[in-house]
């Protein structure tokens, strides 16, 4: 009983650190850019959900609407005028600038929505189902759904749409994707775009679920890394499976050695895969 | 009202001690004294800082307005300087020490929390500045011998030990307790005290674990404790932490037994909760009701465990 209750927890929220990692993954994958305004998209994104609910009464679910393309453009206009300056310098340029933006974002949301938590309460609550005496929050299960629409979404933009098959092809193989015609520089832009417009679909998912505060980007940002290594850089499968590989080391461990312990192992997990298995468990050149 | 004129009673009747006790000679050059409050304004325990500095600041206006302390005869007015440590506690010390040195701040309020608040005090006895340690109620802060530290609480056991007794002598079908406590000073600390007076009255502790700083998710360990079936679940941590508690306690469907079955009773960060079959019969709650009656709450709380419990509770077990 307890063994299943603690397997579907971390099915579901594998799928919730799915959803969080997965436009990360994109941009680094794509970009090769590790991306620390990430964390922020999302919080902002939680926050899109928190006050379009609370001001004019607009369920998260139509949020996710609206976040979608809100977020698309502020990815893909950081990425035009700034991050495009320098992509093609080394790696911790890059990282450096992000951290510099993500500095500027966190700290004009706490100026502007203070630090104080908020929680997105929906009125009526969605409740649990209770399955054989295995409890299931609706919300979880419903995000969950929603984690895995975005994920189906975007393995079918890269995989059969025109702009996909390009950021496919400047992710393998830049200066070749440039020879046959390709516009890396704005490839590049729709890409963070679509990393930014996910980061923010999970935000608003995630205000459903956790407490909503500035101070949270740090621990999505963290989730998203972690969650990446484990499942290969820039694989839409790759991030599934390691958002649910850490949940369940982390529920597992967190049963059977002591919650204040799940952390250290799922570091020292870590580790061990960027050892053993650097490319993480689906890990390969290029999407599918 | 009533409780902010406590608090500035408390404080003036305390500050007065320290002036007169210990520095009188200190600072009194000019009209102004002047307090150092280093708080964690950013960082993930700035909803309780701010929270703290609207204390502060209504204590100094009300002081103010009232002509300022009066010392030896003469009235001082009051100023605050904040500072903000971003809720990192290496950096709470170093503020601490730049007050001292270069605002040269005649007393200090000490950062936030037992954790921060013992390691700054390190460095206000070092330079012999009297600080009230507001916000820290943990023996060890207290223990270390320091003369110019002082305290405004009652230690945690004072909280744990006659919750545990009204609960036992008004809930009889209490009889495990699960307790769960954020890896930090004060919320680690008030869990030991918890354990000692649960296991003192007779109550059986099932689960006692703690979860790291920053934790995202208690499912996992929520799922255990509600294996365990205790009738009181006692988490101690931060609003954020219990905020998620919260959210997550109701997703697993676990019941509230001690205290209301819906809303939720949280005190100084303890959050107490139960199973019971019979949970239609608990329609009182035990202490306070509130969301998030936190910290700031705490000399609400000693009022009221004092006078409006033992009126108030009419569990009907």
């Amino acid at each position: 009983m307890l063994a299943a209750q603690v397997l579907i927890n971390a099915l579901v929220l594998g799928c919730l650190y799915a959803c969080i990692a997965i436009g990360f993954s994109l941009v680094w994958g794509v970009l090769n850019v590790i991306n620390l305004i990430h964390g922020s998209f999302i919080v902002l994104g939680a926050y899109l959900a928190w006050g379009l609910y609370q001001s004019l009464h607009i369920s998260p679910w139509y949020a996710l609407i609206i976040a979608a393309p809100a977020f698309f453009v502020l990815g893909y206009v950081i990425q035009r005028v700034i991050l495009n300056r320098v992509i093609t310098a080394p790696v911790l340029v890059t990282l450096t600038l992000t951290f510099g933006l993500d500095l500027i974002l966190n700290n004009a949301m706490i100026y502007y929505f203070k630090a104080d938590y908020r929680k997105l309460t929906l009125t009526p609550p969605m409740g649990s189902v209770s399955v054989f005496g295995v409890v299931v929050p609706v919300d979880r299960l419903v995000a969950t759904a929603a984690a895995l629409a975005l994920t189906g979404v975007l393995y079918l933009i890269l995989r059969r749409l025109r702009v996909g098959r390009a950021i496919v092809a400047v992710r393998l193989d830049r200066d070749a994707a440039k020879l046959m015609g390709v516009d890396v520089n704005s490839i590049y832009a729709i890409a963070f775009g679509l990393g930014a417009a996910l980061a923010g679909c999970a935000g608003v998912l995630m205000a459903l679920i956790f407490p909503i505060s500035p101070l949270t980007s740090t621990a999505y940002l963290g989730k998203a890394f972690v969650v990446c290594v484990l499942g290969g850089l820039g694989s839409v499968s790759g991030a599934l499976a390691g958002g649910i590989l850490l949940a369940l080391i982390e529920g597992i461990g967190s049963t059977l050695i002591g919650p204040a312990h799940a952390t250290t192992l799922s570091f020292a997990l870590l580790i061990v895969f960027l050892i053993v298995r650097p490319q993480g468990l689906l890990g390969r050149k290029g999407f599918e | 009202m009533a409780r902010s004129r406590l608090m500035s009673r408390r404080l003036n009747s305390l500050l007065l001690a320290a002036c007169f006790g210990l520095s009188a000679s200190a600072a009194l050059a000019q009209d102004v004294v002047k307090f150092g409050a280093p708080l964690p304004l950013t960082g993930p325990l700035a909803p309780e800082a701010v929270k703290q500095q609207q204390g502060y600041d209504l204590w100094a206006e009300q002081a103010n307005k009232a002509g300022g302390i009066s010392v030896g005869g003469k009235k001082y007015k009051v100023e605050i300087v904040y500072a903000d440590y971003q809720s990192n506690t290496p950096r709470a010390v170093q503020t601490t020490e730049q007050m001292i040195t270069q605002d040269n701040v005649n007393f200090l309020f000490g950062p936030f929390g037992s954790g921060a608040a013992k390691a700054g005090s390190s460095v206000s006895e070092k330079y012999k500045v009297p600080t009230i340690a507001a916000t820290a109620s943990s023996s060890q802060v207290y223990d270390q011998g320091y003369k110019y530290l002082f305290g405004t609480f009652t230690p945690n056991d004072t909280l744990t030990t006659p919750l545990t007794q009204i609960v036992k002598a008004k809930a009889a079908d209490v009889k495990k307790v699960a307790i769960l406590a954020r890896n930090d000073l004060f919320p680690l600390a008030i869990a030991q005290e918890m354990e000692k007076s649960a296991k003192a009255n007779g109550l059986e502790v099932v689960y006692f674990e703690k979860y790291a700083i920053n934790t995202l998710d208690h499912s996992a360990t929520l799922s255990q404790i509600k294996s365990l079936a205790p009738q009181w679940i006692f988490v101690t941590g931060y609003i954020n932490d219990l905020l998620l508690v919260r959210k997550q306690m109701t997703d697993q469907q676990i019941k509230a037994g001690v205290g209301d079955d819906d809303r939720w009773s949280c005190l100084s960060g303890i959050h107490r909760c139960g199973r019971s079959r019979r949970r239609k019969h608990h329609q009182r709650r035990l202490v306070a009701s509130g969301r998030a009656v936190f910290r700031q709450g705490h000399f609400r709380y000693h009022r009221e465990l004092r006078e409006a419990v033992p009126r108030e509770v009419q569990v009907r077990a």
